[in-house]
């Protein structure tokens, strides 16, 4: 699976390529139709001065991200569920924690992964931003 | 308190006696990583053979989502395993104990663990843990 990997407030995210249609620069203008969502706001942590831009596929949302980290080609193995019972909300926007063995680490393109990243549902994010 | 071989978990003032049966494994306090939308008393995961445990501040399990300044100093996580699943227990330190319920220095008040893990709920899917303050104030 390819990921695209961004910094916020001090961790490592990601998002399936093919969920998103195009990365904006914080000055580009947004198309005509898109809505802006704060990542940050919905997740509940420190949003970044100058926030590149998502355009998710499939809809109208633009996802504020923080700051992109380039992209990795993870295995499915990586993916570590996270327990449901602790999170305060019902339906949390993560598919699980990235955790690359120690043995690839040093071959990803991106060292944004030398430490666990979550990689984000775009599907529920989707559903919070209504 | 059940008998059998326990293990005090120490933060701040807080002694809590767990059964060893409980325990999976101690390991330093290193590698946790901070999740949005967690529990109060959550303070991160451990990624560790293959799975991510959630990581909880047992002070906070105790007092129901509050930390005092004194709380700090956590050294170690104690992984409990219930059922199949796992959770860490931020703590200071450990030490063992052949008799359960007894601080040797006599100033902590000691809270039987196995007791306040049910309690809190950390293992049951959407419910709170606000009950643990209150079963904890039960056993001094």
């Amino acid at each position: 699976m390819q990921v695209l990997l961004f910094e916020l407030d001090g961790s490592t995210y990601a998002l399936k390529v093919g969920a998103v249609e195009r990365i904006l620069a914080p000055d580009e203008a947004l198309p005509p139709g898109r809505v802006v969502v704060d990542l940050a706001g919905m997740l509940g942590v420190r949003s970044p001065a100058a926030p590149h831009k998502a355009l998710m596929a499939g809809g109208r949302l633009a996802l504020s991200i923080g700051h992109p980290a380039g992209a990795a080609r993870i295995e499915a193995s990586w993916i570590l569920p996270l327990p449901g019972y602790m999170f305060r909300v019902p339906r949390a926007p993560f598919r699980g924690l990235i955790d690359v063995p120690a043995s690839r680490r040093s071959r990803l393109p991106s060292q944004a992964l030398a430490r666990p990243g979550l990689l984000l549902d775009e599907a529920i994010l989707a559903e919070m931003a209504g | 308190m059940e008998p059998g071989s326990h293990i005090t978990l120490k933060s701040g003032r807080l002694r809590i006696s767990i059964a060893a049966a409980s325990i999976r494994q101690i390991v330093p306090a290193e590698g946790i990583t901070r999740i949005p939308l967690t529990k109060t008393d959550v303070a991160g995961v451990l990624a560790r053979d293959g799975r991510a445990i959630p990581i909880y501040e047992i002070a906070a399990l105790v007092r129901g989502g509050a930390t005092e300044e004194h709380d700090t100093d956590r050294r170690q996580i104690v992984i409990v395993e219930r059922d199949g699943m796992l959770a860490g227990l931020l703590v200071a330190g450990t030490e063992s104990s052949s008799s359960q319920g007894a601080d040797p220095s006599g100033l902590a008040r000691v809270i039987d663990g196995d007791v306040l893990l049910h309690s809190s709920g950390i293992f049951d899917a959407g419910k709170g843990g606000d009950h643990a303050a209150l079963a904890a104030e039960g056993d001094s």
